[in-house]
């Protein structure tokens, strides 16, 4: 029990008659304290569920999860994959390289299978909510603030979304957590005992190395920590810059070097796309519609600290990463971009609300109902403002359904599938609420959609090649070759930098058995050359997808 | 690093945003005649800045 609610408690035990107002006003806020922890281990159940039910299922849930499938998998080989896109078979990734790496013994041990990346994704998720609990834990020694602190990550609708898939953007946000809640433990530890801590230090430049070599968005997080040490220690901080500069284009040439130039073009040339500002606009919006709560407190301690204190390591994360997050508006961009800024903001609200409470304490003293009252109170409710504007549950679970029911939201909503090959179809009934919006991530797979993955499976399987596939997973399923990366292809095309005369006379000689479209992600002249040589035979619908199955006019 | 060096900090950085977004129209970047939409929120942010670290100069060498 936390030293308030025990002050609360004994000054209650002091009264011999205690009135109902007062009795009501010492247990106020416990109420509301552990309804806004309910709720958000609700959130977590919510989490584990959609991710134990992703674990399950066998084919792309996400566009592109195949493709970090393909990078393990040709890391578990020995090979590197950023690969000549111009030959069969015309793949390459865009992403560094650490997440598929540490992915690697799964896919040795178990084979390859969508589950591991999801696994090491969503282990990954756990271990930044748990950095984030740590870091308000270290100030502010309050068990439940800790835990809402990191439970609200977790219920966060994007870290729920992109937590357990095969992706490696919840990866890098768990090295820059650690990075960043480490670095601020190093300085305060070196400033209170008064000397230097360079073991540590070097380990949080591990970390912020790691991060970066997850995936190329963390130099927002690694300029952070060093403005952060500019402004504490700048010598020392130039001093560490320069090492650090250097072992990071080191690695980063021997990368270069070794896959003959093709890391440059692949994950630098191939991530300038062009900037949609009404994407960036409306993503703002909505991040800021579902966590106001936590942003608002977040963006008031870090003004409160830029003029009244030091400022802290993490109120210059939350605005650079917030700063970082218009790159949202980059075509193929989305809301994950948003999760680092999503990490900070729910450790600065930990800690702006322990600074707060123990303001209140001492104004307090021993009264048994004051200032603490209130601004527990507040606090709790608070968060469960918070937890209802996160609102988002699957509702073919009746447990859930009745909770959505209960408490006066939406049970089901009414979705038209996703086409782009086919013609427009009917809005269908969806299990699945969020107060994201329509959102098509989130929403469990099924039985049926493991089904129609199985069909379009069986369908490759039928011929005698590898898929001409938008999604990697179907060709893994009938154990034929991963041929293309479409939004890779897509962007070194609008940079000029494929030659696509390779592919082009495969599919005008049809040396594809099948093509497999879902949102039509290829390059102008590739779709022009299906188009002419290839045609729809079946309609499957998965995940809320129609896909094209097509086969030689 | 003291409140009034974050200051000038602040200062340079928005003044560096705000010459930064006219080097691009020079650059031929932009698709816009004059001022551009985006090119008129990156000033707004510029001159946001910049009032903050003016904001600033006043604390003095309080530690930043």
């Amino acid at each position: 029990m936390s030293d308030e609610f025990v002050a609360l408690q004994e000054g209650g035990e002091e009264e011999t008659a205690v009135s109902l107002p007062t009795k009501l006003a010492i247990y106020a806020p416990r109420i509301l304290i552990g309804l806004a922890l309910a709720a958000f281990v609700g959130y977590f159940v919510v989490y584990a569920v959609y991710a134990y039910r992703l674990f399950q299922f066998p084919f792309d849930y996400d566009q592109g999860e195949g493709f970090e499938l393909m990078d393990t998998v040709l890391f578990s080989q020995g090979q590197w994959p950023y690969r000549d896109n111009n030959a069969y078979p015309f793949y390459s990734s865009n992403y560094p390289p650490l997440f598929h790496v540490v992915t690697v013994p799964l896919v040795w041990l178990f084979g390859p299978h969508y589950w591991t990346g999801r696994l090491v994704s969503f282990l990954g998720t756990l271990i930044t909510a748990a950095a984030i609990g740590y870091a308000v834990q270290r100030e502010g020694k309050r068990w439940w603030l800790s835990a809402l602190a990191g439970l609200a990550f977790l219920a966060s609708n994007y870290v729920y979304h992109v937590g357990p898939l095969f992706r490696q953007h919840m990866f890098m946000v768990m090295f820059e957590t650690l990075a960043v809640v480490l670095m601020t433990a190093v300085i305060a530890q070196e400033e209170a005992a008064g000397k230097k801590l360079n073991g540590r230090l070097l380990l949080v430049m591990l970390l912020l190395l790691a991060a970066g070599y997850t995936k190329q968005l963390a130099y927002a997080t690694v300029a952070a920590v060093f403005i952060f040490f500019f402004i504490r220690q700048p010598k020392r901080a130039v001093l560490w810059a320069i090492p650090f500069a250097a072992v990071t284009g080191l690695i980063f040439l021997w990368i270069n070097w070794s896959t003959n130039g093709m890391w440059l073009l692949n994950t630098v040339t191939a991530n300038l796309n062009p900037f949609i500002r009404e994407q960036a606009i409306g993503l703002f919006r909505q991040w800021f519609t579902l966590h106001t709560v936590l942003t608002v407190a977040a963006l008031v301690f870090a003004v409160y600290q830029l003029y009244f204190e030091r400022l802290s390591l993490y109120a210059i994360w939350f605005v650079v990463a917030l700063l970082n997050s218009v790159t949202a508006g980059k075509w193929g961009a989305g809301e994950s971009y948003f999760a680092t800024a999503v990490a900070a903001s729910c450790i600065l609200t930990g800690l702006a609300f322990h600074r707060v409470l123990q303001w209140a304490e001492k104004r307090d003293g021993r009264r048994p109902v004051g200032w603490q009252t209130a601004v527990l109170t507040a606090v709790g409710l608070l968060f469960l403002i918070q937890a209802n504007k996160m609102f988002h549950m699957p509702t073919d679970v009746p447990a859930f359904r009745a909770i959505a029911a209960a408490l006066g939201k939406p049970t089901e909503v009414w979705i038209a599938p996703q086409t782009s090959c086919s013609a427009p179809r009917d809005p269908e009934m969806i299990p699945y609420v969020d107060s994201a919006g329509v959102s098509l991530l989130g929403r469990p797979p099924t039985a049926a959609d493991t089904a129609a993955g199985i069909q379009i499976a069986e369908f490759v399987a039928a011929g005698h090649t590898a898929a001409f596939s938008e999604d990697a997973g179907f060709n893994f399923y009938a154990g034929r070759d991963i041929v293309t990366n479409p939004t890779q292809l897509l962007n070194l095309y609008n940079n000029n930098q494929v030659d696509l005369t390779d592919m082009l006379d495969m599919l005008n000689n049809q040396a594809f058995d099948s093509v497999i479209l879902r949102a039509q992600f290829y390059p102008p002249p590739v779709l022009d050359a299906i188009g002419q040589q290839y045609e729809t035979v079946e309609l499957v619908q998965m995940n809320g997808f129609v896909y094209c199955l097509m086969r030689p006019r | 690093m003291t409140k009034r060096q974050l200051g000038y900090a602040f200062i340079a950085l928005g003044l560096l945003a705000a010459v930064g977004s006219f080097v691009n129209d020079m650059l031929g970047a932009g698709e816009f005649q004059g001022v551009g939409p985006t090119q008129r929120l990156a000033l707004l942010a510029a001159g946001a800045i910049i009032l903050v670290g003016v904001s600033l100069l006043p604390l003095g060498d309080r530690p930043a």
